[in-house]
């Protein structure tokens, strides 16, 4: 079996090779280390024109990575804010919930994303009337600039925070949970606290922050979160968020009610029942197909080349593949990508699937 | 499970791979055909390839089709326009989804030699500029120090557009989308401070914004543009029909043959070289797998290459482009074709 798939795909290649030498296009993968000449208007490494197409490929990968990631947090954060909304006692809470899911849900998300830019991004002030929030933030349609260490001070200000956070999620989990204290948690807890709070406070205070001005066509200093990520972000977010809002309900609704009445029977808290009785069992149902959600997020973060993100699929399927010509390498590469990212994602899930599933013995 | 997964993906592969083999004379697949498929602009590049107000494709690159169309199969009419997003359109030609492209494409050697592409010759000798709002007070290129650029994705202006500003030690922000109405849309609503692209394409992008007058072009040039119609190279017969096509509607203009006038010419001249042209003498047309009054039927489609020009983008057209090097040698131009002999 495998050996006739193996002379499958051999069959293919040397088909694939012939026909490119046939058409009198060049083939490889030596383009990588040529100079791609075009610059990114948004990268997390170090990407210049004078940068090679192998690079070029690492900053599309790592932008999709990043935007998919982000939107992967904030999309599961919303959509499990709204889930339980959907499930409240409150009519009202139910309803807008209910509102959010019906609407987002039920238009194409290419829709979302183009009114998102072309109507709600669009309607912000060009950069010379941008909206200042305490000479601090500016917003305008390029985007939102804040305050950001100068680059000396970045490394130590990036460490600091996130020290600083880690000890104050430290003191958070150390909290003391029974009634009965030891005074030995406690001190545990606070001094985590203290410590975390008091490098944050530093952070802030001794770090020398550049503030965004306006110099020429531009804000310069600080840092800019660009239009078009937060576009896609929204978009993203919005969308998926409306779909898992859905899968959490689903979740959350089939633990049966005899349970909760239960523990209310005993007492216990609505917010305890909800977190320890309910969710771990809800959240069997949710992760299965909370993984589909999340292949297509990554997927969908492709999207990016509509509004004008420089993702993986806009610099390296878009513009390197015009500016080589090599579209077997480049379709191959990019699909060894999404694909890599998904089953990553799945196999994850997966292993969470296996440690979480009821032990039937 | 997973080898049927596996197994589709196979036949999935297998079953695209015989489009991307196509191979073959594309004269004869056209002819056999009875239509020219022609990759052009989606419709935006007013002056170029546009839709009027009755559907009809009109523009340069568009009756440059027609041309091709009418020396092949003569009939201007027996053409399928395709419109495709430049960032397609080299892979759809490669694939065969179109015989050619009219499509504002520069000629660049790695494109020449890599893309397995011939491009027949060059329609438009064109060049890099940038278009700002007359509001920004820009009145050269070089005070665009820090300003945002607006580019269209993968074409030779958005490298153009990074070797000018490396040379300049000058920095900007590239703001890259797929379609020029996309950069307009950018221009027009303050997210970029100016759109780079061809001259001759700008003064048509320009109108279609909501306040032309409101813009302007900058004075600089960065780029040579040289852009014309681009063939696949497995099919050199094909190539040498587009070429012609090109170099007769140049010839027309030196020899002052007309729309109107080609076919009165072509029964009563008595100069042997224009006999040779038009077909009254000799096969010159069958040399080239034509009928022998490949030329006229070429002449009577769009007219020669000024009346071409002057009616899509020069002085008869809302884009209004002076004609510059884009006239006949004898003329101080760029336009000179071989002789039909």
């Amino acid at each position: 079996m495998l050996a006739l798939v193996a002379a499958g795909l051999a069959y293919l290649a040397g088909n694939v090779a012939r026909n490119l030498e046939a058409s009198g296009m060049a083939g490889g993968f030596g383009f990588l280390r040529e100079e791609a000449g075009f610059a990114m208007s948004f990268s997390l490494i170090e990407v210049s024109e004078s940068s090679t197409y192998g690079r070029v490929f690492l900053a599309g990968l790592s932008n999709t990575i990043f935007i998919a990631a982000l939107a992967l947090v904030s999309a599961t954060a919303l959509g499990f804010v709204v889930g339980f909304a959907r499930t409240s006692t409150v009519a009202p809470v139910r309803g807008a919930a209910a509102l959010f899911v019906e609407l987002l849900r039920n238009l194409p998300l290419l829709l979302v994303l183009i009114f998102i830019q072309a109507v709600v991004l669009r309607s912000l002030p060009v950069v010379r009337e941008a909206v200042s929030f305490a000479d601090t933030v500016y917003l305008s349609n390029r985007g939102i600039y804040f305050p950001w260490p100068r680059d000396d001070h970045a490394l130590a200000a990036g460490v600091a925070v996130v020290l600083g956070t880690g000890f104050v999620v430290g003191a958070w989990l150390l909290r003391p949970r029974t009634p009965i204290l030891s005074s030995k948690d406690v001190g545990a807890a606070l001094a985590a606290a203290a410590i975390g709070s008091a490098l944050l406070v530093s952070t802030v205070a001794f770090v020398d922050w550049e503030r965004p001005a306006l110099r020429g066509f531009d804000f310069t200093g600080g840092a800019k979160l660009m239009p078009e990520l937060a576009a896609l972000l929204l978009a993203l977010t919005l969308y998926n968020a409306s779909f898992i809002a859905e899968l959490v309900r689903a979740g959350l609704q089939s633990v049966d009610r005899g349970q909760v009445e239960a523990a209310m029977a005993l007492g216990l808290r609505p917010s305890f029942i909800r977190r320890r009785i309910v969710l771990p069992q809800a959240m069997r149902l949710i992760v299965p197909p909370l993984t589909n959600q999340y292949v297509h997020l990554i997927k969908a973060s492709s999207l990016a080349t509509v509004v004008g993100f420089p993702d993986l699929v806009a610099v390296f399927l878009g513009t390197a593949l015009n500016q080589t010509g090599r579209a077997v390498e480049i379709v191959a590469m990019t699909a060894g990508v999404y694909l890599t990212l998904c089953l990553a994602v799945a196999s994850v899930s997966a292993a969470w699937n296996a440690r979480s599933k009821l032990k039937e013995r | 499970m997973k080898t049927n997964v596996l197994f589709r993906l196979i036949a999935g592969t297998a079953a695209l791979l015989p489009v991307a083999a196509q191979a073959g004379p594309t004269l004869d697949a056209v002819k056999a055909r009875g239509v020219l498929n022609c990759g052009v602009s989606t419709g935006t590049s007013i002056g170029k390839s546009t839709l009027d107000d009755s559907g009809n494709w009109t523009g340069f690159e568009a009756d440059f089709c027609r041309a091709v169309a009418a020396a092949i199969l003569g009939d201007a009419t027996a053409v399928e326009f395709v419109p495709l997003e430049f960032k397609n359109a080299f892979a759809s030609l490669q694939s065969g989804s179109v015989d050619m492209l009219a499509r504002s494409a520069t000629w660049t050697l790695s494109r020449d030699a890599e893309l397995g592409f011939e491009w027949a010759g060059v329609y438009l000798y064109d060049g890099q500029g940038f278009l700002v709002s007359k509001a920004s007070g820009v009145t050269s290129a070089e005070q665009l120090d820090g300003a945002s650029i607006c580019v269209t994705s993968g074409t030779t202006t958005e490298l153009n557009l990074a070797d000018y500003f490396r040379t300049k030690g000058m920095s900007y922000t590239p703001i890259t989308v797929g379609s020029p109405d996309q950069s307009i849309a950018n221009l027009e609503a303050g997210r970029c401070d100016a759109y780079t692209n061809e001259v001759g394409g700008l003064a048509s992008y320009r109108l279609g914004l909501s306040d032309p007058a409101a813009y302007t072009i900058l004075p600089d040039v960065i780029s040579k543009e040289p852009l014309g119609p681009v063939v696949r190279q497995d099919d050199p017969q094909f190539e040498d029909v587009v070429e012609w096509t090109l170099y007769a509607l140049v010839i027309a203009e030196e020899f002052g043959l007309t729309k109107d006038g080609v076919a009165q010419a072509a029964a009563t001249t008595q100069r042997p070289e224009m006999r040779r042209f038009l077909g009254a003498e000799g096969e010159f047309g069958a040399k080239l797998g034509l009928p022998n009054d490949w030329a006229v039927k070429v002449i009577q489609a769009t007219g020669n290459y000024g009346e071409l020009f002057e009616r899509t983008l020069g002085s008869q057209s809302d884009a209004g482009i002076a004609r510059g090097v884009n006239r006949l040698w004898s003329e101080g131009g760029l336009l000179y074709a071989p002789p039909v002999r």
